[in-house]
C-alpha cells in the first residue's frame, strides 16, 4: 500500500487475520469500506506519528475521530474516508475542509484511503493558534 | 469508571446510534442515543469544562438527548453545564441546542398524546 503522509511517501505493508466469509453477501459495500478505511487509518496514523484513539467523535463534531499525541501532548481530530471513486485529492480537498470546522482538537488531519489501488494519504490542516 | 473504559463505551454507542439513525428513526434509536446522551454526561463529569474533551461530552450529551427526543432532559443539561465557567464559544453552541430544545418544548404536537385506535372484534366478520 502506497502511504502519503505531508510530503513523505512510503510502500507499507498490511496484514490481517483472516476472517470467515460465511455471510459476506449480506454485508453492505459501502459500510466495509468505510469501517476498513478507518481501520487502516488508524494504524496509519499511529505509525506515521505515534498517535493513539481516545474515542469516537459525533457527527456534528466534524471529525470521526479524537486521538491523542502523546509526544506533543496534544489532542487531534482525524476525519476518515474510505473511497474508490473520484480523485483523491479531491476527496483529501473536502474532507480537510470539514475537519477545519471541528472545535475538538487543535490539531487537525484527515486520511482519505483507497483499496482498488491500495493507498493512505494522510494531511494536517495548519495549527489552530491558542 | 476510568476516562478510558468511558471513552470505550462511547465509542460503541455512537457507532451503534449513528449504525441505527442510518437506517432511519425508530425507537431503537431514540435508545441509543439516550445511551450515547447518559454516557457522555458521565465523561463530562470526569473532564473540565476548559478543556476540548470536556467541551465535546457537554456538547455531545445535550445533543445525543435531543436526537433521543429528550428535550426535557436536554434543555435541564445545557442549564446546567451553562451555570459552569466555560468558553465562549462552547457556551454559544450550548445556548444554541437549548434553544433548539425550548423549540421542540413549545411544539404542540410533541404535548399531544397520540391514540391510535385498534379494533379488537370485527362486527362485519362475525355478522357473516
Amino acid at each position: 500500500m502506497h502511504v502519503t503522509s505531508g510530503k513523505e511517501r512510503v510502500v507499507a505493508t498490511l496484514s490481517w487475520s483472516r476472517r470467515s466469509d460465511v455471510g459476506a453477501e449480506v454485508l453492505d459495500a459501502h459500510r466495509i469500506t468505510e469501517d476498513a478505511a478507518e481501520a487502516v487509518a488508524l494504524g496509519v496514523v499511529h505509525a506515521a506519528h505515534g498517535w493513539v484513539m481516545l474515542r469516537r467523535l459525533q457527527r456534528e463534531e466534524y471529525g470521526d475521530w479524537l486521538l491523542f499525541d502523546s509526544a506533543r501532548r496534544a489532542l487531534i481530530s482525524l476525519e476518515v474516508s474510505g473511497t474508490d471513486d473520484g480523485d483523491t485529492s479531491a476527496r483529501m480537498a473536502v474532507k480537510l475542509a470539514q475537519v477545519s470546522m471541528s472545535s475538538a482538537a487543535d490539531v487537525r488531519a484527515a486520511c482519505v484511503v483507497r483499496f482498488l489501488e491500495p493507498s493512505a494519504a494522510l494531511e494536517l490542516l495548519p495549527e489552530v493558534s491558542p | 469508571m476510568s476516562i478510558d473504559e468511558l471513552y470505550e463505551r462511547v465509542t460503541e454507542a455512537i457507532l451503534h446510534a449513528e449504525h441505527m439513525e442510518e437506517q432511519g428513526a425508530s425507537v431503537e434509536m431514540r435508545k441509543a442515543f439516550l445511551d450515547v446522551s447518559r454516557i457522555e454526561e458521565e465523561i463530562a463529569e470526569a473532564t473540565p469544562a476548559s478543556g476540548p474533551e470536556g467541551a465535546v461530552a457537554r456538547r455531545g450529551a445535550v445533543r445525543a438527548a435531543l436526537k433521543a427526543g429528550f428535550p426535557i432532559h436536554a434543555n435541564w443539561l445545557a442549564e446546567r453545564y451553562l451555570a459552569e465557567p466555560l468558553p465562549s464559544a462552547l457556551a454559544d453552541e450550548l445556548c444554541r441546542m437549548k434553544s433548539d430544545a425550548e423549540a421542540l418544548l413549545a411544539d404542540p404536537a410533541l404535548a399531544s398524546v397520540q391514540v391510535v385506535p385498534k379494533a379488537r372484534y370485527h362486527f362485519h366478520d362475525a355478522a357473516a
